[in-house]
This record gives structure tokens, C-alpha cells and sequence, in this order.
């Protein structure tokens, strides 16, 4: 668990003694900017196709209540770093049957834009698991009917959102 | 009712998120509770409970990627009101317009003045500014919006009503400046007094901390100072410019038992006697015992159970809070703290179905997998929508009558340590 203290997310400001001091920051401005200059190289419709989603579950079958381990990555393609454009802070999302986290509960993420920053040929994987209940109300979950179930991911990208996303099916038996 | 019968803070609702590439990370995810004037309330948990990011948010010390997606923080003190109306005066709410700093009356030695005291204030901001200062007018009752306050509104609230101290002193004393310099920037900045009268007021300071020979220590860079001394400083800033609300963030945590007993004795005492409230956070319920009236346990990211410090220790409700009660280190017992909560604290991006705590609850049911208990009366099993210090509430579904087997516990309290309230260091 990763301490707010030790994060960037805390405003520091030296001048005001109630807030914490400023972290010894003297990174060096002289190399080269990587993310500008691809913005300037590869255009926003491009930049979608340079990222190849990817979703597995470790199995294709599953019992009643147990719970569903899957596999998420996205890979840049492309020889220079990649930005997509998102439109709200969260860079990507999965979901079961269409419902974000398995729940029917709608997300509420503020609607700012964001990124989601790739480096050159960078790989981004993520472990995840569902429960196999499904959140049908703020404090209710239901088990998940038996049968098939589709488990999707996407990034939801401002440009090119279609094109990010991959999805596989796997049974409750 | 008055101003003064009000909660000096309330927070409602408050929920603030990290936006990370691993996902959102719900770090305080709809809590709400209130602190009385003079109240010392204690908000515990284990590391990752949102503890520290609930204190942070109330002082809007969250920066990108958090954010504060939701709730209220209201702070109602006078004092507050008037200097952000004399300073910010853009920022009153007047009847037709919003604002973040709110008016709610405003008396001149004949009477109340204005019908609509915010517009009063608003449409003539320089004579109310200089009344204001003068003491020919002053503000009755009124109360800051925290969340919606403009950035220098909040550096002006930050030390001079609500001020902080850190767990490490190092993160608020900085190593280049001697800890009296601090302590009268501190002052000059928030008490508009002059160089010779902040430094006189800051050497005050220092010995009302117990710093010995507080003159000749004001020189002091803060690598000179033991870490007992520092928090001792880092107090002193705090208590610097009268504030009515002291957040303490693991104040103790990093020194050792003695200078620990010692610090906790300082903020009791200034607290009884400057009459300022103090929420602490802290891991340790030994700790809270010392110091506190009231209670918050949290865990990940939810309130779970509210009650006084007292009916805490001798009747703790939900099974998170009997593990943690367990954790109280015991007089002339050297080892090591036990983890006697199994297990950890869930993902944040990712938390368990129905009661978060299930995964670790020895009580744990299959309804606890699909229903969330809510923070209910523990005597009636009604939902308590406003946090109300005296109704001691749990969120078990125990209290909700939706176990079958029930939770059932055993609280014992050694008699040694029972006479002040719980056992302790
Ligand atoms: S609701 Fe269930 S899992 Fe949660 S604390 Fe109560 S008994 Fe334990």
C-alpha cells in the first residue's frame, strides 16, 4: 500500500508552513522530449491503432461463486511513445456483460480529459479478478447467472475508442 | 440553534480517488462525521484505511492525480468567516449569488445589520473590510465551504484555523531556516504582527512546548533538535496563530514510547487549554485512549464504526474494531506488535463485494458477500444519516439483524489498565 505521503498527489509548497515542504526536485530538462515529439510525428487517428488490446481469462470454465482471474494488456506498437487522449481520468476500464466492474451501478468519474502514456514499445499488463457477483444496486451484489458471460476491456479514448478495446467469453457452469 | 451548538467541522459525504494506470483507487469513499468545538476526535485505522487522505482532503492538501470527487466540509467559525469576508470578500454567498464563504449574521454594537448580511459585506467590501478589522462590526455566525474555497482562501484557513501536524516533523520543518524563524514566519504571515513581535510570540511558543531555554534554541536549524524536539516545534507552528482545529496525522508515530507520552500529555494539555479541537489520526488505539473523547474506525476507505472513546474500548461493535483492540500494545510488554488482524487491507481499485471486510472477518456470512451494511444505530439497527457523536453505530450486518450465526466477542480489560479508559503505553 503505497502511503499518500511518499506520492506526488499532495500539494507541497514551501512558502506556506502549514502544507509539506517541496521534495528535492532538480531532474534535468536536457533530454530530449519523447512525448512532443511524437505528438508532433503521429497523428490522434493513428495514435489508436498503435495500441493492441488484449483480455484472458486463466480459464474458460468456471463454478458458481468462484471467483474469475484475468489478464489485461495493452502494447505500443509503435518505435515512439504514444499518448492517447482520454475522456475521463480513468485510463481504462473492463467490464462483464457491458457492465463496468460487473456492476450496474453507473461510474461516476469526473468528465475531465486525460492521457494515458505509453513509452516506445512499452507493454502495460494488469492482473484483475471478478468476484462472479454482480453489483446490482450502491450495497447489493447477485451471483451471476450461469451460462456465458463476455469480459471486455477498453481504453475510452476521446479519438479511436473502437479500436481499443478486446473481448473473450468464458462460462459459469 | 447558536453557532456555538454546531459542530465546529462537519464532513459529509466526503470521497476522494487516485486516478492511477492500475485504476481508481477509492481511498475515502463516503465518510462523513463531525468535530465539536474543543473536541478531540480520533479517526483509526491500519495504513491504507484513507485516513491520512481524509485529513488531507478537509485541508485540500490533494493534488493530481486525486481528487475530491464528492461531499461537504463546513467549517463554522466566526473568526474564519470574518477574516476571508475582510480578505476575499468576491467570495461571500450573498442571497443571489454563490460563494464559498457564508454570512449568516453580522452585528453592529446597535444590532444585526442588513437583511442579507452577505450582500452587505459583498457590495461594500472596503468599509465592512475596515469595521471588520476594527471591531465595529462583527460576524455572528457564518461558515467557510472548505471544498469550494479559492486557493489563497485556503492558505489563509490553513494555519490560521486549521492547522496541521505531520507524522515525520521533517515534512513541515524545512532544514535550511532555524526552527524560530519558522515559527515567526508562521506568525508574521497569519497575525500580521512585526518581525520583534513574532519573534517574541514564536520564543512563547517554544517554551509553551516545553522547549528549555527556548531563546537560545530559537537559533536552532532543525537537524539541532532531537525528534521529539521537532514535533515539539512542528506543535509550536501549529499552535502558533490560535487555531480552532488541530489535525494530528500520526504525530507520535515516529518517536519513541516516552517522548511519545510526553507529546500526547502536550496536545492534551494546550487542548484543554486553548480550548482547540484536534482530530487525530493514528493506527494505534493505545493512543487514542490517551487523548481522544470520540472516535472514527476506518477501514478501506469507509467509516465502520463511530462511537465516544470510552463505550469503544468497553463495548466495541464491529468485529474490524475487536481485531484492532487486540493490537494495543500493553505496559512492560516488549514484543512485537502482533498483527492480529489476519490478512490485509483489500485493493483499493479493486474492494470485495458486500462488506468490505468480508475476506478477513472471522464472522464473515454468505449475506456479507452480497449486502453492504451501512453505518447503523448499533441499539436500534436504524441508518444514521447525520453523524451524531452520541449514537454509537456500526456497519456489521449483526446490527442490521441479517446474520445467522451472529458475531459474538469477548472484550476484556485488564484491570491495571482499566482506570483511565483502556490499556495503553
Ligand atoms: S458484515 Fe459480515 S463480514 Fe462484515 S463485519 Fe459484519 S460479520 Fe464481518
Amino acid at each position: 500500500m503505497r502511503r499518500v505521503y511518499d506520492s506526488e498527489a499532495l500539494r507541497r509548497d514551501d512558502d506556506d508552513p502549514f502544507s509539506p515542504v517541496e521534495d528535492d526536485e532538480s531532474a534535468s530538462r536536457n533530454h530530449v522530449n519523447w512525448t512532443n515529439l511524437s505528438h508532433a510525428l503521429v497523428p490522434q487517428a493513428i495514435r489508436s491503432r498503435a495500441i493492441a488490446v488484449d483480455v484472458e481469462t486463466d480459464k474458460d470454465r468456471y463454478e458458481p461463486g468462484e471467483e474469475i482471474h484475468f489478464g489485461v494488456t495493452f502494447a505500443n506498437r509503435f518505435p515512439l511513445p504514444i499518448t492517447i487522449v482520454t475522456e475521463t481520468p480513468k485510463s481504462w476500464e473492463w467490464s462483464i456483460d457491458g457492465n463496468p466492474k460487473g456492476s450496474e451501478v453507473p461510474a461516476d468519474h469526473p468528465e475531465d480529459r486525460s492521457t494515458f502514456h505509453f513509452s516506445r514499445s512499452e507493454r502495460k499488463r494488469f492482473r484483475r479478478s471478478w468476484s462472479g457477483r454482480v453489483r446490482v444496486d450502491e450495497k447489493e451484489w447477485r451471483s451471476a447467472e450461469r451460462g456465458e458471460h463476455t469480459l471486455g476491456v477498453g481504453i475510452d479514448a476521446v479519438n479511436g475508442a473502437e479500436k481499443l478495446r478486446a473481448e473473450t467469453t468464458f462460462q459459469i457452469e | 440553534m447558536s453557532v456555538t451548538d454546531e459542530p465546529l467541522l462537519s464532513v459529509d459525504g466526503l470521497q476522494t480517488s487516485f486516478y492511477t494506470e492500475e485504476g481508481e483507487v477509492k481511498a475515502v469513499n463516503d465518510v462523513s462525521y463531525q468535530i465539536d468545538r474543543g473536541e478531540r476526535f480520533a479517526v483509526v485505522g491500519e495504513s491504507g484505511a484513507g485516513k491520512s487522505v481524509t485529513s488531507l482532503s478537509l485541508m485540500r492538501l490533494i493534488d493530481d492525480p486525486g481528487r475530491v470527487k464528492g461531499g461537504d466540509v463546513t467549517f463554522r467559525s466566526t473568526s474564519a468567516v470574518a477574516t476571508l469576508a475582510r480578505k476575499f470578500p468576491e467570495g461571500v454567498a450573498t442571497e443571489n449569488s454563490p460563494g464559498y464563504i457564508h454570512v449568516t449574521e453580522l452585528r453592529s454594537e446597535s444590532g444585526a445589520v442588513g437583511s442579507d448580511p452577505g450582500a452587505t459585506v459583498r457590495d461594500n467590501p472596503t468599509d465592512v473590510a475596515t469595521s471588520l478589522h476594527d471591531g465595529s462590526l462583527h460576524i455572528e455566525a457564518g461558515h467557510v465551504d472548505v471544498l469550494d474555497a479559492s486557493e489563497d482562501a485556503m492558505r489563509e484557513l490553513r494555519g490560521n484555523e486549521i492547522a496541521m501536524i505531520f507524522q515525520d516533523p521533517h515534512t513541515a520543518l524545512n532544514p535550511v531556516y532555524t526552527v524560530g524563524e519558522q515559527i515567526a514566519e508562521a506568525i508574521r504571515k497569519h497575525l500580521e504582527m512585526d518581525d520583534g513581535a513574532a519573534k517574541e510570540r514564536a520564543i512563547e511558543m517554544l517554551e509553551r512546548v516545553g522547549i528549555p531555554d527556548a531563546e537560545e534554541r530559537y537559533s536552532d536549524y532543525p537537524h539541532e533538535f532531537s525528534g521529539g524536539m521537532q514535533q515539539r516545534a512542528v506543535i509550536a507552528i501549529a499552535l502558533s496563530c490560535d487555531p480552532a482545529l488541530i489535525v494530528a496525522d500520526e504525530p507520535t508515530t515516529a518517536l519513541d514510547v516516552t517522548i511519545e507520552a510526553q507529546i500526547l500529555d502536550l496536545l492534551k494539555e494546550l487542548s484543554n487549554e486553548e480550548d482547540v479541537a484536534v482530530q487525530l489520526i493514528t493506527h494505534d488505539l493505545g493512543v487514542v485512549a490517551e487523548l481522544c473523547d470520540s472516535v472514527m474506525v476506518m477501514y478501506a476507505g469507509k467509516p465502520v464504526e463511530r462511537s465516544s472513546v470510552e463505550e469503544l474500548y468497553y463495548e466495541p461493535k464491529h468485529p474490524y474494531t475487536v481485531g484492532l483492540m487486540s493490537s494495543i500494545p500493553r505496559i512492560g510488554d516488549d514484543r512485537e506488535r502482533l498483527d492480529t488482524v489476519p490478512g490485509t487491507m483489500p485493493d483499493l481499485v479493486q474492494l470485495p463485494s458486500g462488506c468490505s471486510f468480508h475476506p478477513r472477518c472471522p464472522y464473515a456470512e454468505d449475506a456479507c458477500l452480497e449486502h453492504e451494511p451501512p453505518l447503523v444505530d448499533v441499539e436500534t439497527g436504524e441508518p444514521v444519516e447525520d453523524p451524531d457523536p452520541a449514537v454509537h453505530s456500526a456497519a456489521c450486518l449483526e446490527y442490521t439483524g441479517e446474520l445467522q450465526d451472529g458475531v459474538d466477542f469477548d472484550v476484556q480489560i485488564r484491570e491495571d489498565a482499566a482506570t483511565d479508559g483502556g490499556e495503553s503505553v
